[in-house]
């Protein structure tokens, strides 16, 4: 799919959102789904494949999300799956959270953590990156436990990386540097 | 004497009792006739024999000429070709002198050329071995990084439990309020 089209298929989710009056719940749900989309291939290749057929794939999706995602977005990804964009799932959230956050004088920051995180640490964590980039972020948190430990957020094109995975990566430099 | 006594006894003894046997007339008649034929030789054939051998002996005298003049050109042709010795000889001795040095030349430069091949060769199996040796060392170094890594991670996964990453979590956040406050 075009850049052009997924920042339509965006635009038009983020109109939906709108008019549904809960655009951050909807933007997250997205946001959670693409994770889950792009961490299980089986999942990825069970709705992307279009020889399976539509009712099949459309009930999977309701079995995942009937009881934990809202109406809208579960619309949204149902309305994904019978178009065949699914796979651009990913993109078009990160869009759509795009849009979200400039609507609010934002900006995204994808945040990964090893563990999940606590409203609370949530909270803490929010603060801590706004006075550290002097910016209002909207965090999207993906859990990677291939971090091993702590947390990495992506904010444009800055990287604040705290990953037990990365220390351990300049560890391996260094002695591989030393030769 | 003797002859002279054999020839009056020859006489004495002779039908006539003259020296000369038979009729004296005769031996008148027969020297006239033999002095008449001598005559005769010397007239007619003496010229001819006179003039063969002034033929003969200018021939003699020219086959002897050309026999000096052969023995002359021979000399010459030997002087020259022992001159010639000389300098063939002498060439020999020039071109096995230059052939020589030519030799000792070519054996200095072989000699050199092995000595740098060997050198070379010497120097690049050093470099070689060397290099190998950093190459295994590295690749050594590198292989225990990764294990000492690996261990690293497996110890660092089992130990980390809610409250470390907790304390992760908190010491990311106050390293960037630092950076804020800073």
């Amino acid at each position: 799919m075009s850049d052009k089209r997924k920042d339509q298929y965006a635009s038009a989710i983020f109109e939906i959102a709108t008019a549904e009056g809960n655009i951050d719940k909807i933007s997250g749900e997205l946001y959670a789904f693409s994770q889950a989309l792009e961490k299980s291939r089986e999942l990825y290749v069970s709705l992307s494949d279009n020889s399976i057929p539509f009712e099949k794939r459309n009930q999977i999706v309701l079995d995942l999300l009937s009881n934990k995602a809202s109406a809208a977005t579960l619309g949204v990804i149902v309305m994904l799956v019978s178009a065949g964009r699914i796979k651009d799932l990913p993109d078009i959230s990160k869009e759509l959270s795009v849009k979200v956050a400039e609507q609010q004088e934002k900006e995204v920051a994808y945040v990964r953590s090893a563990v999940s995180l606590s409203d609370e640490q949530l909270k803490k964590l929010r603060e801590a990156l706004n006075k550290a980039t002097n910016k209002q972020l909207d965090l999207k948190v993906t859990v990677d436990e291939e971090l091993l430990g702590g947390i990495t957020a992506t904010i444009g094109d800055t990287v604040i990386d705290g990953t037990v995975k990365s220390r351990l990566q300049k560890l391996r430099e260094k002695l591989e540097a030393k030769q | 004497m003797r002859a002279f006594n054999a020839a009056t006894i020859f006489a004495a003894e002779a039908p006539n009792g003259n020296f000369l046997p038979g009729d004296i007339n005769e031996f008148y008649w027969g020297s006239a006739a033999f002095l008449v034929v001598v005559a005769f030789l010397l007239w007619k054939v003496r010229p001819s024999i006179v003039k063969m051998f002034k033929k003969s002996n200018e021939q003699t005298k020219n086959e002897v000429e050309w026999a000096q003049n052969a023995a002359d050109d021979a000399q010459c042709e030997f002087s020259e070709f022992k001159s010639k010795l000389g300098d063939i000889s002498s060439e020999r001795e020039q071109i096995l002198t230059e052939a020589r040095e030519s030799a000792q030349n070519l054996e200095e430069e072989l000699k050199q050329k092995a000595h740098q091949d060997a050198e070379e060769v010497k120097t690049r199996f050093s470099h070689d071995t060397e290099l190998s040796r950093v190459q295994a060392q590295n690749e050594v170094k590198q292989q225990l990084a990764r294990v000492a890594l690996t261990a690293a991670e497996n110890i660092v996964a089992d130990s980390l439990d809610e409250k470390t990453h907790d304390q992760l979590l908190d010491d990311y956040i106050s390293s960037n309020l630092k950076k804020a406050n800073n």
